[in-house]
């Protein structure tokens, strides 16, 4: 009985431990999106997304304007939101940021991040700042905001490093 | 010569910190504190070979000529300022102008109320405030004659505008102002002009309104349409005013593949109780190939039709039909290439071919 016990248990352990395991690598190949922990939200649309990743909804609240860092060109994070979100080429989504502060749409533009580690760093530390990364590398510190009602990892979910929508 | 150095020390005044559209994390932490310059400049050189030998607005002679050289400034100045500026140095019959095309000062209080004072690119259309003199984030060589200085429509706004978003699930959005009405002297129309207390010398003290909606639909990138109503009543000796008013709509979709921008504005002024009504339009296409993404060939055709005895503006009826290819030297540097036909009623047609390079720094 001690021994089919110790069966029982050591089966319900690699199980548990295969579906972190399948949960994991699948949130690995996804694309997160972070924000300040005080950012007062915990989900958005993929339309709201795109609205706040282009500058079109630029304040959480009134006293609560949105900060925006992107990964630098050429990161797979960088390709996988001009491809998915902003349907732009590099070059494209340079003009458009040039243009939306010459039509006096925008003071600023996005930060550049040069990693995910300093895009986690200055998410976590700036009010109502919003940034994306690799799924894996999201650290305690920041919020991830749920899209279309689902986190990374989750059936479901849109955005992948795959570029894939 | 005293006004491009002028002109040339206002560009250089502003501070060098950001050249790139995406700045460094470095002033990320600023951003939140002070004041946060960014600036940007653009410039751009044109040839021209024509029938008539004059450049295409028939200002000058054709050949090479230096095109706008654009300073602009774009400033957080903490909480929820924000200053944006625009100089431009013009070369016209071998002088130099500086003019402050833009100087707003803005305080956003959330995304569905902005106000802001100062001189604007007029809010009328699409283009106006799309790229004005930018001629590098346009992709052709030259302004619809719809938008180009005073023709049609006026060039620049001073007064007072609020703007900001309606309904955000479908990015409908609103700019409205009060303020200044067309810089135009009716006297080179050859107009007896007089502002409301007599006075000839001061033509411009009269108010104009304007009202702008636009849709930016966040389910589809690249698309906006909108209509705007201004209206302004300009001063004329021996009348209470001509009353000026303009409708306008337009549909662009900037997805590159294709590119498709259309403008349409009617202009009515009442003078001595008669409507008189003016259009005019353009449709412009473009289409950048995928795999060759420097490439992008383009065609526009634009018309305007106008009584002949328009008392303000005169007789605009004439048409241009051009087709054109741009070719991205680098992501902030291009050369266009493009032939114009225009016709004017009764007379020969205009045939040129015009070619530039524009750029942004």
């Amino acid at each position: 009985m001690r021994r089919f016990r110790s069966s029982i248990l050591l089966a319900l352990l690699c199980g548990s431990a295969l579906s972190t395991s399948s949960v994991s690598a699948q949130g690995a190949g996804d694309l997160a999106i972070v924000t300040h922990p005080g950012t007062p939200v915990t989900q958005l649309t993929f339309t709201e997304l795109r609205q706040v990743l282009k500058g079109d909804k630029q304040y959480w609240s009134p006293d609560l304007p949105v900060v925006l860092f992107v990964r630098a060109p050429t990161s797979a994070e960088r390709s996988a939101v001009l491809d998915v979100i902003y349907q732009m080429s590099e070059p494209q989504f340079k003009q458009y940021w040039i243009a939306k502060q010459f039509r006096a749409e925008s003071a600023t533009s996005p930060k550049n991040m040069r990693s995910n580690e300093l895009t986690q760093q200055f998410v976590a530390s700036t009010a109502g700042a919003i940034g994306f990364m690799a799924a894996a590398d999201v650290k305690s510190g920041v919020k991830v905001l749920k899209i279309d009602g689902h986190l990374p990892g989750e059936a479901g979910y849109k955005l992948h490093l795959t570029k894939t929508k | 010569m005293r006004g491009l150095l002028v002109g040339m020390c206002l560009l250089a005044a502003a501070p060098a910190s950001a050249q790139s559209s995406v700045t460094q994390p470095d002033d990320a932490a600023e951003a939140r504190q002070g004041p946060s310059v960014q600036f940007r400049g653009f410039a751009d050189i044109n040839f021209a070979a024509t029938d008539n030998h004059q450049s295409d607005d028939g200002r000058s002679a054709d050949g090479f000529s230096l095109g706008n050289v654009v300073g602009h400034v774009s400033a957080s100045l903490g909480g929820k300022f924000s200053f944006y500026s625009e100089v431009t140095v013009n070369n016209k019959d071998n002088k130099f102008i500086v003019d402050v095309a833009r100087a707003i000062l803005r305080y956003d209080y959330n995304d569905r109320f902005k106000v802001s004072v100062g001189r604007y690119h007029a809010p009328i259309g699409y283009w106006n405030t799309a790229f004005h003199r930018g001629l590098w984030l346009q992709t052709t060589i030259f302004r619809p004659d719809l938008v180009k200085e005073e023709w049609f429509q006026p060039d620049h706004f001073v007064g007072i505008v609020a703007e900001g978003t309606l309904l955000p699930q479908v990015g409908l959005g609103y700019i409205t102002g009060y303020g200044n009405g067309r810089e135009l002297d009716l006297r080179d129309q050859g107009l007896q002009a007089a502002d409301l207390f007599g006075d000839t010398e001061n033509v411009g003290h009269h108010r104009a309104g304007v009202l702008r909606l636009f849709a930016r639909p966040p389910q589809v990138t690249g698309v906006e349409f909108g209509g705007a109503v201004y209206h302004d009543k300009l001063a004329s000796t021996g009348t209470n005013g001509v009353p000026e008013l303009i409708t306008s709509a337009y549909v662009a979709i900037t997805r590159e593949a294709p590119e498709i921008i259309a403008e349409f504005s009617n202009l009515r002024h009442t003078y001595y109780g008669v409507d008189y009504n003016s259009q005019a339009f353009y449709v412009q296409l473009g289409f950048r190939f995928p795999a060759q993404p420097r490439l992008k060939p383009y065609t526009r055709y634009e018309k305007a039709d106008a009584p002949g005895d328009e008392p303000v503006t005169g007789d605009l009826s004439n048409s241009k039909a051009s087709a054109g290819i741009r070719f991205e030297l680098t992501d902030f540097a291009t050369v266009k290439v493009e032939y114009g036909q225009r016709r004017h009623p009764g007379a020969p047609h205009q045939n040129g071919v015009f070619a530039q390079t524009a750029f942004t720094f």
